[in-house]
């Protein structure tokens, strides 16, 4: 199925419209396997939205999303591109794991449970390997020490690390992250970006969506600059951040930039 | 910050009440005392005089307590007491069935269904429950026999029998009202729990039953107590459609013999009784769901429960 050629994430002429707001005006993007992809952009520009079209959580409105070859919420009936039902949306989305800015961690369950829920309740696994799994990925994101604990008695960092290892836990195609350290205190930021260095380090394919620029320049394959609703610049991340021709790129990047040395935070710049 | 002192300061201090300086380690040693509150015991008094009162006229009003302790232990009122928490256990268990289904129904994105699930909330909470166990009860007028095809068809009256019919009637309207509160009760979960759970690929039904349900027991318990207890009340209705539950009984017995209020005051107390063996269950049954709670939440009320627990296992201890 995997052919080197054929990349991993395809976006495709992607349309979405919230009323009369159009959020994203014809996306057109692709990542290769073990490529991470850096979405950049202000807010508003629809990075988020993107994402969110990738594992079919929202519904475009137009264009196609293709994972591994495989059309993404859609099927041909005839020749007609029909919604597939529930069912099959839910194992596709199996293949794509996704991290949220708020972690979303269930709060009734302990980090291991949390880890092992969906590959036991999809039917991936049965309780028992589902257990040894979680424990497992909690041990990637290096928090085997912290396998009974709730999500309250857990940091943000933390929090996240176990909603990055309950991805991981679907062994995903593909990893969304949608600013995944944007709600970390200042602290947290450099642990959780070293467990997204890791993993991209390791082969997996990643689409980030991101204000950590210095992430983007040492981690991304690719950066993608977005706004309102439209990709600008995209390229190698020293073109993009190093050199960006369009003048709204360079001004978000030097805006960026000197919000990042007003936080006068070390941990920002130097994130392991 | 100050240097070293070579004499010990002045600890002399002049006291309002006192004629001369006192040392204030020596005044510091002293006992403190609380500040009297003569107006609080007077309302007290008042209020204590109030009650004893109130307590004494009953007590010398024309009550034969003697005849209403016999009748605590009256084999008709007992009976009377099973049947009212038969029904009252039997319709909140229907009617968290009801509730829940109709919850989900409401919050579905069928919009057949959602508003079906709207239209009873509608009617079975915007009349009143008297009204519809009479409804229900008179069924049998507007449909003399029931049928249902393949099953057979029966006379109405021997199917809604009065316990039928005040099975129906407590159980739909608990229906509507726990659908309301089911529905809040999810709706109050954050959006972004729903999120994670569909992105991992769980299937709907596995995302309410795994993820939003667990995280709505805590939100629900209470209110699902409360309606059980309002059931078990409101059950007396039951009586005006000749369902002899505990009231219906008393009503019987009092028909007969004239002795009203000894009656009604044990049928009272009973109440009372059932009631506070309720809120005793439900007073476990939140601390059961509440454990891994993100904040533990406690109210006067379960401070009162819990405190009330803590000192008679502290007498008995």
């Amino acid at each position: 199925m995997t052919d080197t050629t054929e990349p991993m994430v395809r976006v495709s002429q992607i349309r979405k419209s919230y009323g009369k707001l159009e959020v994203l005006k014809g996306v057109s993007m692709q990542s290769m396997k073990g490529e991470t992809v850096c979405v950049i952009g202000p807010s508003g520009s629809g990075k988020s939205t993107l994402l969110r079209c990738i594992n079919h959580l929202e519904r475009p409105d137009g264009g196609l999303v293709f994972v591994d070859g495989e059309m993404i919420g859609y099927e041909l009936r005839g020749s007609r591109l029909t919604e597939r039902t529930d069912r099959d949306v839910e194992r596709q989305r199996r293949s794509v794991g996704m991290v949220f800015q708020r972690f979303n961690i269930f709060p009734h369950l302990t980090a291991l449970e949390n880890v092992a829920l969906a590959p036991r309740s999809t039917g991936l696994l049965n309780r028992r390997e589902a257990t040894a799994a979680a424990a497992e990925q909690l041990e990637r994101v290096g928090l085997s020490d912290r396998k009974d604990a709730y999500a309250r008695q857990l940091s943000g960092g933390q929090q996240q690390r176990v909603a990055i290892a309950r991805a991981l836990a679907m062994s995903p195609k593909v990893l969304l992250f949608d600013e995944p350290t944007s709600a970390l205190d200042p602290e947290l930021v450099g642990e959780v970006l070293a467990v997204m260095k890791e993993l991209a380090a390791g082969g997996m394919t990643m689409i980030v969506v991101t204000h950590e620029l210095q992430f983007a320049r040492e981690v991304g394959s690719q950066v993608i600059f977005m706004d309102e609703g439209a990709i600008v610049e995209q390229g190698p991340p020293d073109e993009v951040l190093g050199s960006p021709k369009n003048e709204r790129t360079r001004n978000f990047i030097s805006r960026v930039f000197k919000d990042d040395r007003q936080s006068a935070d070390p941990s920002l710049s130097t994130a392991n | 910050m100050a240097g070293p002192s070579t004499a010990p300061p002045e600890t002399k201090v002049d006291v309002p009440g006192l004629t001369e300086l006192v040392d204030a380690d020596v005044l510091a040693g002293r006992k403190l005392h609380k500040r009297p509150h003569p107006v609080r015991w007077l309302v007290g008094a008042l209020i204590v005089a109030g009650l004893v009162w109130l307590v004494h006229s009953f007590a010398q009003g024309q009550i034969r307590w003697g005849d209403a302790r016999g009748f605590v232990f009256n084999h008709d009122i007992l009976t009377g007491l099973r049947r009212t928490i038969v029904i009252t256990v039997l319709s909140s268990i229907c009617g968290i069935a009801l509730g829940t289904v109709f919850a989900v129904m409401r919050l579905s994105s069928n919009p057949v269904a959602s508003s079906v699930a709207w239209l009873y909330v509608w009617i079975f909470r915007g009349t009143p429950e008297l009204l519809q166990l009479l409804i229900w009860f008179n069924l049998a007028l507007v449909f003399p026999v029931l049928s249902i095809p393949l099953v057979g068809s029966q006379r109405t009256i021997d199917v809604i029998t009065p316990f039928m019919a005040a099975l129906i009637g407590l159980s739909i309207n608990a229906g509507a009202y726990i659908a309301e509160n089911i529905r809040g009760a999810i709706l109050a979960v954050e959006s972004g729990q729903t999120e994670a759970a569909t992105a991992l690929g769980l299937s709907r039904r596995a995302t309410l039953t795994k993820v939003v349900l667990p995280q709505a027991m805590p939100a629900l318990i209470p209110s699902i107590g409360n309606q059980t207890i309002g059931l078990l009340k409101g059950s007396s209705l039951a009586a005006t459609i000749a369902y002899t539950e505990l009231l219906g009984q008393a009503q019987r017995i009092y028909f007969l013999n004239a002795r009203v209020m000894e009656l009604l005051f044990v049928v009272a107390l009973w109440y009372l009784v059932a009631t506070s063996v309720a809120s005793v269950l439900q007073y476990y049954v939140e601390r059961y769901y509440g454990r891994s709670e993100r904040n533990q939440r406690t109210s006067a009320a379960d401070r009162l429960i819990s405190g009330a627990f803590s000192r008679l296992r502290g007498q008995t201890a």
